[in-house]
């Protein structure tokens, strides 16, 4: 099976102004037969956010790469199989920050969120902590397969973090079928124009000349062209917020 | 076309996402005469402020309270769109129920909250903006400041006291976890329009985020 995968981010203008960096981050990867990415959005109000996002996507992907290959294709036994691992990628993401911050550093200083999608031939798994979303959805079909919504607390403003203590109750899985053509990571900032209003599968007036276009160029050009839509003044006008995306599409 | 934007792709505003704003307005006798013209001038200010951005007129929703008369709070303005939104006119006489009306907001928060729940709308917590220029003199003022410290302590609102020359800062003060401010004048409609701009500030805010307010011109220096 063959995944075309493309991805973006763009600085929010509230970062832009404030001389802030992109607080967002994305890694992936492609091991064997497994398609593996992540999207992190650092939180706001963390002061290294930014380098706790790049830290969990990069180390994550990593770390589920080297594993991938022994995943069990029943789904009763990948189920248990992919738990484990993947908390085992976040603590080990969690355990390497501890151990390169400074003494008096503190993880809530590298907040921030992680939504992540693995995908193989016989199933594919969203695993997710705090807010962003994962859609999975088959061509033409926008309302998903699958999604992974946010988690947000009480208010919109409120969410969790890999880097809190008890992040393990807010790890949340969800298994959707191979018949996913399409698998998308986003932010919470890219979530008001990419997801649908019920949020419940993508915006067709969106996604549509999106993948029309992504179907026509290689990953590098379409990686490009998408960044530079997410930076777009239109996208600004909606949200102040850093914007990711990433886009899996199954090729044949 | 690798520097250009992907052709066609048209943008919606899709966010269910609403940014709750109480007013709770001292109407009471001592406001007459000009405070009472400058905060009506302000509140016009205010709606004008809010309409003139898209993004704040459909997120913020806004609900107007006076406090005044015999020991009454009263329902000015309920629960709007801020595009929908029409600046009341507030009169100036009776006493300053201010417990009265600080439960009256709490009560309005949390209903309007279950509302958004039943509909799937995800919101920032609340903000209350109390404006007074004297101090509470409703029984059992004390017990609802507590509440309102409470309700701050467990997030579940922000509340913002904010008082003239001759108000009772102290008193104010037991009502948030924040320190009152002090208008500088009357200088209502440059707080106004700074507020219109924090709640712009905060409705396109991200989970998680500290915003950075405007900066609060109308506001007395503090000691």
């Amino acid at each position: 099976m063959n995944w075309s995968i493309v991805a973006g981010s763009a600085t929010g203008l509230h970062h832009v102004e404030a001389g802030l960096p992109c607080q967002d981050a994305f890694a992936h990867s492609r091991s064997g037969r497994w398609f593996i990415a992540v999207v992190c959005d650092g939180a706001g109000s963390a002061r290294h956010s930014d380098i706790g996002a790049r830290h969990a996507a990069e180390t994550i992907v990593q770390e589920l790469s080297l594993i991938s290959d022994m995943a069990p294709g029943g789904l009763c036994d990948a189920r248990f199989f992919w738990h484990k691992a993947i908390i085992a990628s976040i603590g080990s993401a969690r355990m390497q920050l501890k151990k390169q911050m400074p003494e008096q550093g503190d993880l809530s200083d590298f907040h921030a969120t992680v939504v992540g999608a693995v995908a193989g031939p016989d199933y594919g798994l969203f695993f997710h902590v705090g807010d962003g979303a994962g859609f999975a959805v088959e061509r033409g079909h926008w309302e998903s397969v699958a999604v992974s919504g946010p988690e947000n607390g009480d208010f919109a403003d409120q969410t969790f973090f890999y880097t809190m203590d008890n992040w393990r109750d807010h790890l949340r899985l969800t298994f959707f079928d191979p018949a996913a053509e399409v698998i998308t990571l986003m932010s919470d900032g890219a979530m008001a124009f990419v997801a649908n209003k019920l949020q419940n599968g993508l915006d067709p007036k969106f996604i549509v000349p999106v993948i029309r276009y992504l179907d026509t160029v290689d990953e590098q050009t379409g990686s490009k062209a998408l960044t530079h839509t997410l930076d777009s003044p239109q996208t600004h006008a909606i949200t102040g917020d850093d914007k990711t995306l990433l886009i899996a599409l199954k090729r044949s | 076309m690798s520097q250009a934007m992907i052709p066609d792709v048209q943008f919606s505003d899709n966010t269910n996402q609403r940014t709750p704003c109480v007013l709770v307005l001292d109407g009471s006798s001592s406001m007459d005469g000009r405070p009472i013209e400058q905060l009506n001038e302000g509140l016009k200010t205010f709606e004008s402020q809010l309409k003139s951005n898209s993004q704040t007129a459909l997120r913020v929703q806004v609900l107007v309270l006076r406090i005044g008369g015999h020991e009454e709070a009263e329902v000015l303005c309920d629960w709007c769109d801020a595009i929908d939104f029409q600046a009341p006119v507030i009169t100036a006489n009776g006493t300053t129920p201010l417990g009265i009306g600080m439960q009256m907001a709490l009560d309005r928060v949390e209903t309007q909250k279950r509302t958004y729940d039943a509909n799937g709308i995800s919101s920032t917590r609340p903000w209350i903006m109390i404006i007074s220029d004297g101090e509470p003199n409703d029984q059992g003022w004390e017990d609802v400041a507590r509440r309102c410290r409470d309700a701050e302590t467990r997030k579940k609102v922000a509340i913002y006291p904010i008082g003239t020359e001759s108000a009772n800062f102290d008193a104010l003060a037991l009502f948030s976890s924040k320190s009152p401010k002090k208008l500088k004048g009357l200088n209502f409609n440059e707080l106004f329009i700074w507020l219109s701009r924090s709640m712009t500030a905060v409705s396109s805010s991200s989970p998680g985020e500290t915003v950075q307010l405007p900066a609060a011109g109308w506001m007395e220096a503090e000691a």
